[in-house]
């Protein structure tokens, strides 16, 4: 099922910049946005300094926040489910 | 009751700090650089906190001059920071009050502390008006209104209301300091009353805009792994604080990327602890003293040594296993420098006094260091693997509790009454050392840890003292040896250091 492949970096510079936080707030995304992610550790994005940073569908975002990344997840997969619809 | 912890942007904010003075330290470009460093971290945060970027500026001056181990002294404001470089690098400051409020950053928080809410029925029997002795409490617009200019903060209405619409507010730094050692001042900006603080640390953690922040270290290691042989002790909670759960052989790596010459567990002196305290007990429990107390938690042992000073012969004389293991690398090499690493604040302090150990970091200090450095632990391939000799009990030290089991573990076979209990947080601990005091409690020994779930719930701990806690127990899982009488090593090395096992 899942079609998104979600990478949340967990190089030490993000670490420190609290990306074990991003994916503790994954436990609070609704189960019907989770079936559609593929979530995977990535040891580094390139863009260390800029952190915490994920790569979501092939988009890397950066400074992300625990609200952040919710929204951006949910923001990319309305997208899809939209597309599927046809709406 | 352990609260969540995240990294949030005041967080994010030192530790960036802290990385940028280590990259500095690391290039060797601290004295041309430093100067531009406020201007260079408030490009890097992705947004504006405060009123304007001159304060921002002025803000990031003063956590730099604490990154560099510097206090927050009146003769240090409005000088360059490369003014105060050379002076810093004498490290004036590191041997006491640690904690400090950097004052442009305190928000002065204008808490009036009772505050009706929109519960407020505006009933007829008005118990908050009959109940308030300053006549404070008025009707304005169907809601009862406290008039702040007269209000004593007695608290009388808050009890009084029957819908519980009247609610208490503090100032988080105050609700986070369970001892009462951080007050307002005149100018409503945070203070430390330093007669009462025991370093814990915990408003530091409290403290929504990060205005409370430790001194720290990084610059003094940095210039020891660069020129001498260093010796890094680590606190049993460093399992998992670089992000590798439960290995811990990247964490081990990482230490000899930096140049540590070699690493050893704290754990093995909670091992030598252990065997010691547990005899001490036997000679002075029932005979000298109707009760004794742990002694490894420096928080707490300023707790007894401030708050409740005739109590000062109940703490065990036995060192903490930091120290253990300091004297006993210093017995084999003179010359090697000593670092301590660990989640602690009160540790600082504790390690400068021991006269043995050359710097202390926290964990999110080391972890700027590695970051600073361009090394990523998760990159790394380890192969490195703890001592063996180590024992389960002794890297329990870590969580609130190890320290009574790990004694539990040699004192069952004792004949002795042994009834010990422990406590975590200072309101517990003060709580149990009032009714030892006071010859109401059933026990005989007390643990006592100053943070909240013991060491991994630390201030200076990157990762959630829930998730350590779990990584050091999976750890332990793995471990061989059960209890310090297990740790022939550790046995042997007491032997060694004898009577220096005393303060």
């Amino acid at each position: 099922m899942a079609i998104l492949k979600l990478e949340i970096c967990s190089g030490t510079s993000c670490h420190l910049m609290g990306s074990f936080d991003l994916y503790r707030s994954l436990d609070f995304l609704p189960r019907d946005y989770k079936e559609y992610l593929e979530i995977v550790k990535v040891p580094c994005l390139g863009k260390c300094g800029e952190g915490p940073n994920i790569r979501l569908g092939g988009k890397t975002y950066t400074h992300m926040t625990p609200e952040e990344i919710k929204l951006v997840i949910k923001r990319e997969i309305d997208k899809l489910r939209g597309g599927k619809d046809g709406c | 009751m352990a609260v969540n912890r995240h990294v949030t942007e005041p967080v994010k904010l030192k530790r960036r700090v802290l990385t940028e003075v280590a990259r500095l330290a690391w290039q060797g470009k601290l004295a041309e650089e430093i100067d531009d460093l406020p201007e260079k971290l408030l490009s890097m945060g992705k947004e504006r906190y405060r009123c304007c970027e001159f304060k921002e500026k002025a803000i990031y001056a003063e956590r730099i001059k604490l990154a560099l181990g510097l206090g927050q002294k009146e003769e240090y404001k409005k000088k360059r920071l490369s003014e105060l470089l050379p002076k810093a690098l004498e490290f004036p400051d590191l041997a006491d009050n640690q904690v400090n409020v950097i004052n442009v950053a305190c928000e002065g928080c204008p808490i009036n502390k009772f505050f009706v809410t929109n519960a407020c029925q505006n009933c007829l029997a008005h118990p908050c008006r009959n109940s308030c002795p300053r006549d404070a409490i008025s009707v304005v617009q169907n809601q009862a209104y406290i008039d702040q200019n007269r209000c004593l903060e007695c608290g009388m209405c808050k009890r009084s209301c029957p819908y519980g619409a009247i609610i208490e507010i503090n100032r988080p730094c105050e609700a986070s300091c369970q001892i009462g050692a951080i007050k307002a001042n005149t100018d409503r900006k945070a203070t430390i009353d330093l007669e009462k603080c025991v370093e814990c640390g915990a408003c530091m953690v409290g403290c929504p805009y990060g205005a409370i922040s430790d001194k720290s270290q990084i610059v003094k290691v940095i210039e020891f792994l660069k020129t001498e042989k260093v010796y890094a002790i680590i606190a049993p909670s460093f399992i998992g604080q670089l992000g590798q759960k439960e290995n811990p052989g990247p964490f081990l790596k990482a230490m000899e990327l930096l140049g540590f010459t070699k690493v050893v567990e704290a754990a093995l002196g909670a091992d030598i602890v252990a065997l010691e305290e547990s005899e001490e007990f036997i000679h002075k429990v029932p005979k000298e003293l109707d009760f004794m107390t742990s002694s490894c938690c420096p928080g707490f042992v300023n707790l007894v040594d401030k708050h409740f000073p005739d109590l000062k012969k109940h703490v065990s004389s036995t060192v903490s296993p930091m120290v253990a293991v300091a004297k006993y690398l210093k017995q084999e090499d003179r010359e090697g420098k000593i670092v301590f690493i660990g989640p602690c604040v009160a540790k600082k302090t504790e390690a400068y006094a021991s006269g043995v150990i050359d710097a202390t970091l926290t964990f999110e200090e080391l972890t700027a260091l590695l970051v600073a450095k361009d090394i990523n632990v998760s990159e790394l391939e380890a192969t490195q693997e703890l001592s063996e000799d180590i024992s389960r009990s002794g890297r329990g030290f870590a969580e609130a509790g190890g320290v009574k089991a790990a004694l539990n573990g040699i004192m069952e076979k004792s004949e002795l009454t042994w009834k010990p209990v422990n406590a975590q947080g200072l309101k517990e601990c003060s709580q149990q050392l009032k009714e030892l005091i006071r010859g109401k409690s059933e026990y005989n020994f007390l643990e006592g840890m100053a943070c909240q779930g013991g060491c991994v719930g630390g201030p200076g701990a990157v990762v959630d003292g829930k998730f350590t806690g779990r990584f050091l127990q999976k750890l332990c899982q793995k471990t061989v040896r059960e209890k310090a009488t297990d740790n022939t090593v550790a046995q042997e090395i007491r032997k060694k250091l004898g009577t220096d096992l005393h303060r």
